[in-house]
């Protein structure tokens, strides 16, 4: 594939994805009248206080695993900044070689 | 060694990957900075006043993750498309990326020299693939808090909503935390400090491309291709 062709494929996949983008959130809008907010869904309710169903605790419960998956990302995090700062001090250190 | 002034630099990024970028950085601060708002509107509600208050505020967070989710199905069709990207394998992991980040803090303490890079280390590894497990999940959870209805009437019942809530938030959290850290990483650190503009441009010196990317400049220098367009 050269760069023409490339070129070409790049732009149309950009309007394709437009496109997908735009109809399917379109299609949403048209199929349900208008944007619906969560608290329509549980007039005067934040999420916290709905009542869950059987299925809705399982949900939450996969919910919260995930999240506490999602926390072991702050402690990798801390090692990568720390390992990042002190490559930075030795590269300091030796002259920014 | 100085650089001749008539010697040109080399192309690290494409156009096609610069605007991918670009769009991803752009909606991915207005993601975080109207998301914050939006999650904690009690704290940081006054932050919508000068925009049009919550409902501007939440449009716009609607519209960013509208275009996000545009990029996400561009750069899937794209790089599936895409041969020269698959037979590169440049962004794949592979076993050095295990091994490098050990051989750079033996070279923090002075043991060993410095990790041989190949066009992508792994600290950009860590930030693409990140981006690449992790956005789909808020870009999903997202489009279904976005459209609980539709939620409701084709996937789940509605008191499968919170945990949407839960995932997303921290999901969020997290990617926040990897906004910085990439920010450091390509702009703060003593090397690039006040910017690195490679991203924008696409250019590196040949110079710095053997610095920090000795083996792609290696690759590309056996290849005759120092100076060519990067596929």
């Amino acid at each position: 594939m050269n760069q023409t062709q490339k070129d070409i494929l790049s732009l149309t996949l950009w309007i394709v994805s437009l496109v997908i983008t735009l109809v399917s959130i379109y299609a949403i809008y048209m199929h349900f009248g208008v944007n619906t907010p969560y608290h329509d869904v549980y007039p005067g309710m934040s999420s916290q206080e709905v009542e869950l169903s059987h299925g809705g605790h399982i949900a939450e419960t996969i919910a919260h695993v995930i999240m506490y998956v999602l926390d072991l990302g702050v402690p990798f995090f801390a090692v990568l900044v720390t390992h990042h700062l002190l490559m930075s001090l030795k590269s300091i250190m030796s002259g920014g070689e | 060694m100085a650089k001749a002034k008539s010697e040109p630099n080399m192309e690290r990024f494409n156009l096609n990957q610069r605007i991918q970028h670009s769009i991803l950085a752009v909606t991915c601060l207005v993601l975080f900075a109207t998301g914050l708002v939006i999650k904690f509107p009690d704290d940081l509600g006054y932050l919508a006043m000068p925009i049009g208050g919550y409902s501007a505020t939440t449009a716009i967070h609607r519209f960013a993750g509208g275009a996000i989710l545009c990029l996400m199905i561009y750069h899937f069709l794209y790089y599936i498309s895409d041969r020269t990207w698959w037979k590169s394998r440049e962004m794949f992991p592979r076993p050095s990326d295990i091994v490098h980040p050990f051989l750079d803090t033996f070279y923090i303490i002075g043991m060993t020299d410095k990790a041989k890079y190949r066009k992508y280390a792994y600290r950009e590894k860590i930030d693409y693939w990140g981006t690449i497990i992790f956005f789909p999940i808020l870009i999903v959870t997202g489009f279904f808090m976005w459209f609980p209805s539709f939620f409701v009437a084709y996937i789940a019942p509605a008191d499968y909503l919170p945990a949407l809530f839960t995932v997303h938030t921290m999901d969020a959290i997290l990617a926040g935390f990897a906004l910085m850290l990439h920010l450091y990483n390509v702009h703060l650190s003593p090397s690039f400090f006040p910017a690195n503009w490679t991203m924008f441009t696409g250019q590196i010196s040949p110079e710095r491309a053997e610095e920090e990317f000795p083996m792609w400049y290696e690759k590309r220098k056996e290849e005759g291709r120092l100076f060519e367009h990067e596929d």
